[in-house]
């Protein structure tokens, strides 16, 4: 541990430190802004250190178990921001929990575990992250009680995520059996060399974890009920950080660890790939409530970066597309909890066919929906096409078509769902005067910002 | 590089700022951008300008900044300006009015940018932005059945558009392709371009559109709003028909050629279809839709001869200019003829053909303009139909007499078609025309007479653009 | 000269005898129609419109006789049924709609055929190509089979079917197909068949003709067995006979129908028996209808005589068996154009309205009269810058002679002896009858075939509307089998959480099971 490695994790030890000061605020409960102001100051000023750190990135560090690269930049970059964001909707969404001061500490102690998650390569390490994270979920779900149903999920989220976490290190014990080692580039030889079917049964066991974090088919039916049942702004964070980082996790594990079964990863990360567009997609249709919809939504968008997940090891430019699309999923997905935030606040709405009206009543807000549904489904100018431009090329260039063809149907076939509500919003006349709470609009200006801007130079977001 | 600023920028502004101006100052805004475009297209068009950009866009995907434009792209250009600014000028004024311009304006400068591509990211991404503001058209001022029709124009639409947007990453990074850029992308060969062929085809048949894949046209020309289906008829449908030429037939020519008599089949049975379908229809819109359907199954003949022949030969090189006349002829014709049948839905409370009637002698001004357009469109000499549809019959002959008398058979029912209608409307028992509070509906002839005056030009001096027309064939043939 | 209209088919024109002499007849033409027009009552509203588009397809006639080339042609053949559109739908009634639409489009098919044929020789099949060209002239001159749209078109106004289905607008095909001459000859089956067709074609117009109970449809036929005969004379291998023939029908027509204007202006229609057998003779309507009958079957000094002798003369030299029907069709058109002028001028009063004795009408008729006379006259006596002089030696050929004396025959007796062609009618009346019968069935029957075809169009238009729908609806039907699917896919999610626990397990499970036995079972895999 040399001097060196201290400085290169910088960031990480401000945000922990941020989130053991955090706990302590948390206990102020009679002025939340004390905490959630430290904590969007503190997130900002982890931010500045990370990009502002310009010493050329070295090959790891803590002997090998931190990765320090550009993917990981970006990806830290972007959950930090994000966390900063959800944290300013946080603050007025939570107002009426008396719990509400304890968010941001979870909030930041999720943060850190995904930035550890994904530049992780130690099997331990890993393990670390991953259970820092459901624990910072969990704790958020429960922040803000007061419904049955947020209790439900944070019950929900709890069971599954004791379960996965159990059968991922299960998997890390069989790594270590089979190869030797914790440390991800070691397994890459050994577990060449080592018998296919053990290995094969090891990478499933481990995947367990990672595709319930990420919500892809077949570990995905808790999204839903939890995003649904939390609070919308915790839903925001939710559905943004803990999923990207650990599919960018699953990522690298696949591209280094299980480099010698190319095949079999390809394959079998691609069905569950096109199984989640294609579930996600079908059950989005059936939905009624905003938020449910949004999740399953969420879940053909997982399968999409699941596609990139699929060719991370044959093609370099999988993971900048999977970057790229990180970026313009927190963007996007952001946009939309946060519009659907805002206008729940504002006229007291959580179905899709009580959204008739809001264009005429806050077009504004009318308007940032409509440009986060237009940007999941992928249309130009906003970075969801760019980021699935992105996928295509990668697929294409990873000689899978059939993961590129999964990807433009879906997206085809994701287009009612989204446009649904577009024209919900469109039509109907004016609510009815009601007093409102502004919430969570400088996340809506933020997150819109940010669709347009990566939209027209989406190579802001891809690292070179 | 002001041109383009002004020709893409524009649009763009006013599009912005238009939903938060008066609905007069919006609207005047727009057809104000759009005769700016139509200048700066003129002007591009006569030589005096030639403008171009060149700049790296997305490094990583090999996708540049470049627009430029040859005859082809700014007549098309000049097609979008002026129609913009007829659609929009030529109707009244509607509830909400201004976001209505705004979103013309939107599709006005994806339509720019589509014409003037030089890049595949950068075409697709012009395609679309010109196709997100109709679904609102359609949906949000349309009639009737119109949310329907929205959503059947958009999944179709969109499909096509995805079909093609596969073909294009499959042009930009297979076969050792290295970018979107058309100077980048590959030029391949065998079951590689079969595929990408096929994917171009599919989602440009969609958008002409080609039987069987032309069944969101009748619902959405109908259901939109007068000023949305002229929009829709005389630009959007253009995105295929330019797509074949300025792709299809420069990237997989081969493939092309390989498949030219199935080509040619289809695009016969779509124009043979559109003319017969359109006999029984009652209303005027719907009518007029059909036609389009006809029309367009030209260009698919005659592209699929040009890929055939190769595009410089002496037949190609007719077939070529005749497509992309045929693009701007049917763009102005059929425009007036969607404003004509507006303004005529509004004077009279009906489109419908059994109850209107009688026009030569209650509104000769109406009647007789749209038996002018509609003569026009059927390929009367003097106006520029006549002009598109000479070089097409001569190329298809010089391919196959027999193809070409198919095609011959087709316009005849064009002709019988759109003939009987006009008198019809001429003669017969007279409606009763609404109160005079719909004079508004009379915006659309001075337009619809700017249009026609366009059309006769072209009409009796084709050269203006043919001469553009042959050196872009000619380009083509050269493999560039 | 030419006119660069698209680059590489520029519009070429050229200059030479026949041209000027095709001007001045159709100038002939429009001026004594023009007349006409000026005074006819059908003709009073939209004057600006009818004298514009009449103005136009002078013009455009005139342009394409200067025309060279088929490309050049098919234009000016376009632009002259665009014009033939409007002038026919000066009425605006249901059955004038009807003619006009159906008279466009037959000409736009025929127009259309001469375009693909010359596509065709352009990429160098002149044999399919000229055949396109024939086909096309066949189809504009109202030939067999086609003649449906000439005879439908007579409900426009006289001077307008004169003008345009008499003299200029069908007169086109055989013009053209003469100025083709030299190319045809290159293929000697062609013109053999194409010389059958006409002969064909003659025959049939000269049956209908002769058989016909309306004034204006024996004008029509005999429109179409004139020009069959025009074209029989350019497959015989003397073009300028067909000129001829072309020439002297246009001359004559006019005449012939203005005949038929007065008896409609007279009686409000032109079917023979509304001419009623009490009134007054007005010279110069009784010397149209004999002139115009003379001068249309072939009676020296007019130009017809030696275009017809000629033509029949070549066809003797060529084809030897066609003569017989010669024979036929020069008998029958003797006697429908006598019949036609008899029945018109009864030789006892008849009371013919005041409207058609007005000046302008006259004065069209005896101008038509002089032009008529002068012309011929011209031409034969000085035999003006036609060349085939050995057509005067021709003229003089067996056949050529027995036909003229024939026909003179016919028409002088007929005159002398009004009695005689009383009995002569009445004896003939009955097989007459029957034959008209017959061909009048024959008539209505291919009037029927195009009537077919219009509801044929109509139906199968309805149907490819209707699948049309049917997508529409199968596309929203997909839409909702979408949401079923949607629903059934979501019914998974049932909220509890013991399902989803087993879920997991089972989906590890059968992952790790299928991933294992397939690499068990191939072991290639890396």
């Amino acid at each position: 541990m040399s001097a060196n490695d201290l400085l290169a994790v910088v960031p990480e030890m401000a945000l922990g430190a941020l989130g053991m000061a955090l706990v302590v605020l948390a206990t102020v409960r009679e002025r939340p802004q004390l905490a959630y102001g430290t904590g969007a100051i503190g997130l900002a000023l982890a931010l500045v250190a990370l990009l502002g750190d310009v010493r050329s990135p070295a090959a790891a560090a803590f002997m090998g178990t931190y990765r320090l690269d550009g993917y990981g930049l970006a990806a830290k970059a972007v959950a930090i921001a994000f966390g900063a964001v959800a944290l300013g909707a946080m603050r007025r969404d939570l107002q009426d929990s008396p719990r509400a001061t304890e968010a941001p500490a979870f909030v930041v102690f999720g943060t850190l575990a995904a930035c550890v998650l994904v530049e992780a390569q130690d099997l331990a390490l890993i393990a670390v992250a991953l259970t820092m994270l459901a624990a910072a979920v969990y704790g958020l779900l429960g922040a803000a009680p007061g419904s049955v149903r947020a209790a439900e999920a944070a019950l929900k989220f709890f069971v599954l995520s004791a379960l996965t976490g159990a059968v991922t290190l299960y998997g890390f014990g069989l790594l270590f059996g089979l190869g030797r080692s914790l440390d991800e580039a070691t397994l890459a030889t050994r577990l060449a060399a080592s018998p296919p079917v053990a290995v094969a049964l090891a990478a499933v066991l481990t995947s367990a974890a990672f595709v319930f974090e990420s919500a892809l088919v077949p570990i995905a039916e808790w999204a839903p009920d939890v995003y649904q049942g939390a609070r919308t702004s915790v839903t925001l964070w939710l559905s943004v950080v803990p999923k990207t980082a650990a599919l960018l996790a699953l990522a690298r594990l696949v591209s280094t660890a299980l480099q010698g079964q190319l095949e079999m990863v390809v394959i079998a990360v691609g069905v569950v790939a096109v199984a989640s567009q294609i579930w996600g997609n079908l059950a989005a249709y059936a939905q009624r409530d905003i938020k449910r919809m949004l999740a399953y939504s969420g879940i053909a968008q997982a399968g999409f970066m699941a596609s990139a997940l699929a060719v991370s090891a044959r093609s370099s430019s999988a993971l900048d597309a999977l970057l790229l699309y990180i970026a313009a999923y927190a963007a996007m997905n952001g946009l939309a909890f946060a519009s659907v935030l805002a206008i729940e606040r504002r006229f007291g709405v959580t179905t899709i066919d009580g959204l008739n009206g809001v264009g005429a009543s806050a077009p504004w807000l009318g308007l940032a929906l409509t440009t986060a549904l237009l940007s999941l489904a992928g249309f130009p100018p906003f970075v969801g096409f760019a980021a699935k431009v992105a996928l295509l090329q990668a697929t294409f260039s990873a000689h899978e078509p059939w993961l590129g063809i999964s990807i433009a149907v879906n997206s085809v076939l994701s287009l009612g769902y989204y446009l649904g509500p577009i024209a919900r919003i469109w039509t109907g006349t004016r609510f009815p005067a009601r007093p409102f709470v502004r919430v969570g609009t400088a996340a809506v200006v933020i997150t819109a910002l940010a669709n347009v801007v990566l939209g027209l130079a989406p190579q802001l977001a891809i690292p070179r | 590089m002001i041109a383009l600023a002004l020709a893409i920028g524009a649009p763009v502004l006013v599009a912005l700022g238009a939903p938060f101006a008066p609905v007069r100052v919006a609207r005047a805004l727009v057809i104000g951008v759009g005769l700016l475009v139509l200048a700066v297209a003129l002007a591009a068009l006569g030589g005096l300008i030639a403008p171009s950009l060149d700049v790296p866009w997305i490094p990583a995907l090999g996708a540049r900044l470049a627009l430029g434009g040859d005859a082809l792209s700014w007549s098309l250009v000049a097609l979008a300006g002026g129609l913009t600014a007829a659609a929009v000028g030529g109707v009244p004024p509607r509830t909400n009015g201004s976001a209505l311009a705004a979103l013309f304006a939107a599709m006005l400068a994806g339509l720019v940018v589509v014409f003037l591509a030089r890049d595949l990211l950068l075409f697709y991404f012009g395609f679309e932005i010109a196709l997100v503001p109709m679904y609102f058209i359609i949906g949000g001022w349309g009639e009737g059945d119109r949310t329907r029709a929205a959503i059947v124009f958009f999944v179709y639409t969109r499909a096509g558009s995805l079909a093609m947007l596969l073909a294009f990453v499959g042009l930009a990074f297979g076969a050792g392709g290295h970018g979107f850029a058309f100077s980048a992308a590959a030029h391949p060969s065998g079951l590689l371009a079969a595929w990408i062929a096929a994917g171009l085809l599919i989602g440009f048949a969609i958008k002409l559109p080609v039987v069987p894949l032309h069944a969101w046209l009748p619902l959405a020309h109908t259901e939109a709003p007068t000023e949305g289906s002229v929009m829709l008829a005389g630009l959007l449908l253009k995105l295929g028909g330019y797509g074949l030429l300025r792709i299809a037939l420069a990237f997989v020519p081969g493939a092309l050629a390989a498949t030219a008599p199935w080509l040619v089949a289809w695009g016969l049975t779509s124009a043979l279809w559109g003319a017969l379908a359109a006999f029984p229809q009652r209303d005027l819109k719907r009518l007029v839709a059909y036609t389009s359907v006809n029309h367009m199954g030209y260009v698919l003949v005659a592209v699929a001869v040009a890929a055939a022949l190769g595009p410089d030969s002496v037949a190609g090189r007719l077939a070529v200019s005749g497509a992309a006349l045929q693009l701007v002829s049917h763009g102005l014709l059929t425009g007036g003829l969607f404003l004509v049948s507006g303004a005529i839905g509004e004077r009279f409370g009906t489109r419908d053909l059994r109850r209107l009637g009688g026009m030569a002698r209650r509104a000769p001004r109406y009647g007789w303009t749209f038996a002018l357009l509609a003569l026009g469109s059927l390929g009367i000499p003097a106006l520029s139909g006549f002009a598109a549809e000479v070089q097409i019959v001569l190329a298809t002959a010089m391919y196959a007499p027999g193809a070409a008398v198919v095609l011959g058979v087709a316009i005849v029912l064009t002709t019988a078609l759109l003939a009987r209608t006009a008198l019809r409307l001429l003669t017969g028992e007279p409606v009763e025309a609404e109160p005079s509070e719909h004079r508004g509906a009379d915006l659309a002839l001075p337009w619809v007479a700017a249009l026609l005056l366009g059309s006769a030009v072209l009409g009796i001096w084709p050269r203006v653009l043919v001469d553009g027309y042959v050196a872009v064939a000619a380009a083509l043939g050269a493999g560039r | 000269m030419s006119a660069p209209w698209l680059p590489g088919l520029p519009l070429i024109f050229i200059d030479d005898a026949v041209s000027r002499w095709a001007t001045l007849i159709v100038l002939a033409v429009a001026a004594i129609l023009g007349t006409y027009a000026a005074g006819d009552p059908e003709l009073r509203t939209g004057r600006f419109r009818f004298w514009t588009v009449y103005a136009l397809f002078a013009f455009a006639a005139i342009a394409f006789a200067h025309a060279s080339g088929l490309l050049t042609s098919y234009v000016l053949w376009e632009a002259m049924s665009a014009c033939s559109f409007f002038l026919i739908a000066q009425r605006l009634d249901e059955d004038v709609v009807a003619a006009s639409v159906r008279a466009l489009t037959t000409t736009r098919l025929g127009d259309l055929l001469l375009l693909i044929g010359a596509g065709a020789i352009a990429a160098g099949h002149p044999q399919v190509g000229l055949i396109g060209a024939l086909a096309g002239a066949a189809i504009k001159s109202g030939q067999l089979g086609a003649t449906p749209w000439l005879v439908g078109a007579m409900v426009a106004p006289t001077p307008v079917s004169a003008l345009l289905h008499s003299a200029t607008l069908v007169a086109a095909g055989p013009y053209l197909l003469a100025r083709l001459a030299p190319q045809l000859a290159v293929f000697p089956n062609l013109l053999a068949a194409l010389a059958i067709y006409a002969v064909i074609s003659a025959f049939a117009g000269a049956l209908f003709a002769a058989t016909s109970n309306d004034a204006k449809r024996t004008l029509a036929w005999s429109t179409s067995e004139q020009l069959a005969q025009a074209t029989l004379a350019t497959a015989a291998g003397a073009p300028f006979a067909g000129l001829a023939v072309l020439a002297g029908h246009a001359l004559a027509k006019p005449l012939l129908f203005i005949a038929a204007g007065y008896l409609r202006a007279a009686t409000g229609s032109t079917r023979y028996d509304a001419a009623s057998r009490e009134g007054r003779r007005v010279g110069a309507f009784v010397a149209a209808t004999v002139v115009g009958a003379a001068a249309l079957v072939g009676i020296p000094p007019f130009l017809s005589s030696w275009g017809l002798a000629s033509t029949w003369s070549a066809v003797a030299t060529a084809r030897p068996p066609l003569l017989i029907a010669g024979l036929a069709i020069s008998a029958l058109s003797g006697w429908y154009a006598t019949r036609f002028a008899l029945l018109l001028l009864p030789d006892v009063n008849r009371p013919f309205a005041r409207a058609a004795l007005r000046p302008p009408l006259r004065a069209a008729a005896w101008l038509g009269i002089t032009l008529a006379l002068a012309v011929s006259i011209g031409v034969i006596r000085f035999r003006v810058d036609l060349e085939s002089l050995a057509l005067p030696i021709l003229a003089l050929s067996g056949g050529a002679l027995a036909v003229a004396a024939r026909r003179t025959t016919l028409l002088t007796a007929g005159f002398a002896f009004p009695e005689g062609i009383a009995w002569w009618d009445r004896t003939f009346s009955a097989p007459a009858r029957a034959a008209g019968t017959l061909l009048d069935r024959c008539d209505r029957a291919l009037l029927a075939g195009a009537h077919f075809l219009a509801t044929a169009t109509l139906r199968i238009g309805r149907r490819a509307a209707a699948v049309d729908d049917r997508l529409d609806r199968d596309t929203t039907e997909l839409g909702r089998g979408l949401l079923a699917g949607g629903r059934r896919a979501a019914a998974v999610v049932v909220g509890d959480i013991s399902r989803y626990v087993a879920y997991t397990a089972v989906g590890l499970a059968l992952a790790a099971a299928v991933i294992a036995a397939v690499l068990a079972t191939a072991r290639g895999f890396a």
